[in-house]
């Protein structure tokens, strides 16, 4: 999707002061965030303090990007992405060219393959959690985020949560994905199409825990689930998952919260292996205490499944002592209107 | 705005036509018939002669369309977003069209404060979902075309896999050039499915000419074809037989 179309050089921008023509609010240009198919995102100074700011010369892709951040801020509970500010234009008067520009909340924090390199492969767990339940959110609200890979997602420190970043790819449900990246566009795998479905966004979120395994990725060689099969069972921290992953990869799931039900079932139940950091760092023995921790924790969460199955059983009783006391009074009832 | 149909040829090739028509003077008759043309220059690596740079830039150019040059591992993904912007722009065009119309010369979704603005390019988002499109894909299969054509070929899958998701009809068309014994030559006539498309592609022979002019013109001519076969579809209806001519 490289498509280099912002003509805009994006290191001249740095200490200049730049205001909008409509809303004249003014904005000065710190450093480079990041470039890519249709930007230059900033880091601004203003008067109420720093945000990020999203420059192009094409005024088409700006504005239908800002249409999305409207639509988002409709949904209510939704955090996933940072907020809109402002949108605005100006002429640059070196070039006599009018740049498009909008500028949301600046977020702070690390990509997400960076900050699980150092750390225990339980944040991974919790990462993935998060953004299943932000994406159920977003499902709830008719969208998918569609463009969802490693890159597009930020943690923030304390307590760490999962952001989302590059909304342009969120798109209605129904509608086709503009935006992908092959290693995690079902597309590409030949394994469904580019339509916004739930299911999509399911099968991004296993290929980026794919990802955080395969940090090199790999490419496609003959019929992919086989080959994504193989590579599940090759990498043995992935031992265990291969139920959750392959329904994701397959589209089994009916939403996100489905599959985080299952997801956390399976990091309760505990996992076999031998704890590794995702990043394949050394053990250290905090980690192993930790394996103890969640075996006996196991242990508990399967006694309480037993107390369930006993709840059930009760629940079942009384529900059938419930039913037949409805009958015969509804059948009394009847017999009373009989003789009155 | 009544949008109708988008008709788009997308011309795939990796050098300077040297046989036919004019490319350029082609590519603008295209336009004069309502046609857009894209063009995706494939290289092995980074490196091409300039005077194959500028006549892919000059045919886009006079067909109104997007032009990409792009090294062969990147096809796919350029393919599909060539073909979407080509889309968006053609429509943006039209809007902008229709602007002018409604607010006097002079005015442009540009000119428009950022609110409206966003308001006609949803408008415009909305169109270039359910639009129907009728496109001519014409391949280069000159002799250096060899190794790429396999490429090629799955990223024509991958296009369609795009389009197919939208909500709006596809058709496509195929023509490579040359041909075994044209210039241009249909490989795969209007379907709204690439999934015959493996079965054509291992037929080809790679020559040593590339008539780019003449590919132009047999798009052309498909995209006519096209048109009477619907009218007289819709004249007789009652008609069992209908010939397809040629
Ligand atoms: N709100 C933000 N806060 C902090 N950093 C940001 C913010 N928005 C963007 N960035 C940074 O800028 C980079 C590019 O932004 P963005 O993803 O919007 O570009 P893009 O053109 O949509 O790229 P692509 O679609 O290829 O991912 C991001 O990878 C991120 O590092």
């Amino acid at each position: 999707m490289r498509i280099h179309s912002t003509g805009i050089q994006a290191t001249n921008w740095i200490g200049s002061t730049i205001i909008g023509k409509w809303n004249k609010k003014t904005y000065q240009i710190i450093k480079v965030l990041g470039s890519g198919a249709t930007g230059t995102v900033f880091l601004a100074k203003t008067k109420e303090g720093q945000v990020a700011l999203k420059m192009s010369e094409n005024s088409i892709s700006i504005s239908s990007e800002v249409t999305v951040f409207k639509k988002l801020s409709k949904v209510q509970g939704l955090k996933l992405g940072p907020y809109l500010l402002d949108i605005d234009d100006f002429l640059d008067k070196k070039t006599n060219t009018t740049i498009y520009f909008y500028t949301m909340e600046y977020i702070i924090g690390l990509p997400f393959l960076d900050y699980l390199q150092k750390r225990e492969k339980e944040w991974m767990h919790l990462f993935i959690s998060q953004l299943l339940s932000q994406l159920d959110l977003l499902h709830k609200a008719g969208y998918v985020f569609g463009d969802l890979k490693p890159d597009n997602l930020l943690i923030c420190d304390s307590p760490p949560k999962v952001r989302l970043l590059d909304v342009g790819g969120i798109t209605q449900f129904g509608r086709s994905i503009k935006e992908f990246t092959e290693f995690f566009d079902r597309g590409y795998w030949e394994l469904g199409n580019r339509k916004a479905e739930i299911s999509y966004d399911l099968f991004s979120v296993a290929m980026i825990i794919i990802n955080c395994h395969y940090p090199n990725k790999f490419g496609k060689k003959g019929y992919s689930l086989n080959l994504l099969k193989q590579k599940i069972k090759e990498d043995r921290n992935l031992i265990g998952f291969e139920n959750v992953l392959i329904n994701a990869l397959t589209g089994k799931y009916q939403s996100a919260s489905d599959m985080k039900v299952e997801w956390l079932n399976i990091l309760n139940n505990g996992i076999k292996t031998d704890q590794k950091t995702v990043g394949k760092q050394k053990n250290n023995n905090q980690s192993f205490d930790k394996i103890n921790v969640t075996r006996s924790s196991s242990l508990n969460i399967k006694s309480n499944i037993k107390v369930k199955k006993k709840k059930n059983k009760v629940f079942r009783t009384l529900e059938t002592i419930l039913l037949v006391v409805s009958i015969v009074l509804g059948y009394i009832l009847y017999l009373l209107n009989q003789v009155l | 705005m009544k949008t109708g149909t988008l008709k788009q040829i997308l011309l795939i090739t990796d050098g300077c036509s040297n046989q036919g028509e004019n490319p350029v003077a082609m590519a603008a008759l295209a336009n004069e018939e309502g046609i857009t043309v894209n063009v995706i220059g494939v290289l092995q690596n980074e490196d091409l002669d300039s005077s194959a740079k500028r006549e892919i830039e000059e045919i886009a150019r006079a067909g109104n369309g997007i032009s990409q040059i792009v090294i062969t591992k990147q096809l796919a993904q350029t393919v599909q977003m060539v073909t979407r912007k080509a889309m968006t722009q053609t429509l943006h065009g039209m809007m902008n069209k229709e602007l002018r119309h409604i607010l006097g010369p002079g005015n442009s979704i540009e000119s428009l404060p950022p609110d409206k603005r966003m308001e006609v390019v949803e408008v415009v988002d909305d169109y270039s979902e359910k639009v129907d499109l009728e496109m001519v894909i014409l391949v280069d299969a000159s002799g250096s075309m060899q190794d790429k054509i396999q490429t090629v070929k799955e990223s024509l899958i991958d296009l369609s896999i795009s389009l197919n998701s939208r909500i709006g009809n596809n058709s496509y068309a195929v023509v490579v050039f040359p041909g075994t014994r044209n210039d241009a030559e249909k490989i795969l006539d209007w379907t709204a499915k690439f999934n015959n498309l493996s079965s054509i592609f291992p037929k080809l022979s790679l020559g040593g000419m590339t008539p780019t002019g003449p590919a132009i013109k047999e798009a052309v001519k498909l995209f006519k074809e096209k048109r009477n076969e619907l009218r007289s579809y819709i004249s007789d209806e009652d008609s069992f037989y209908r010939d397809s001519g040629y």
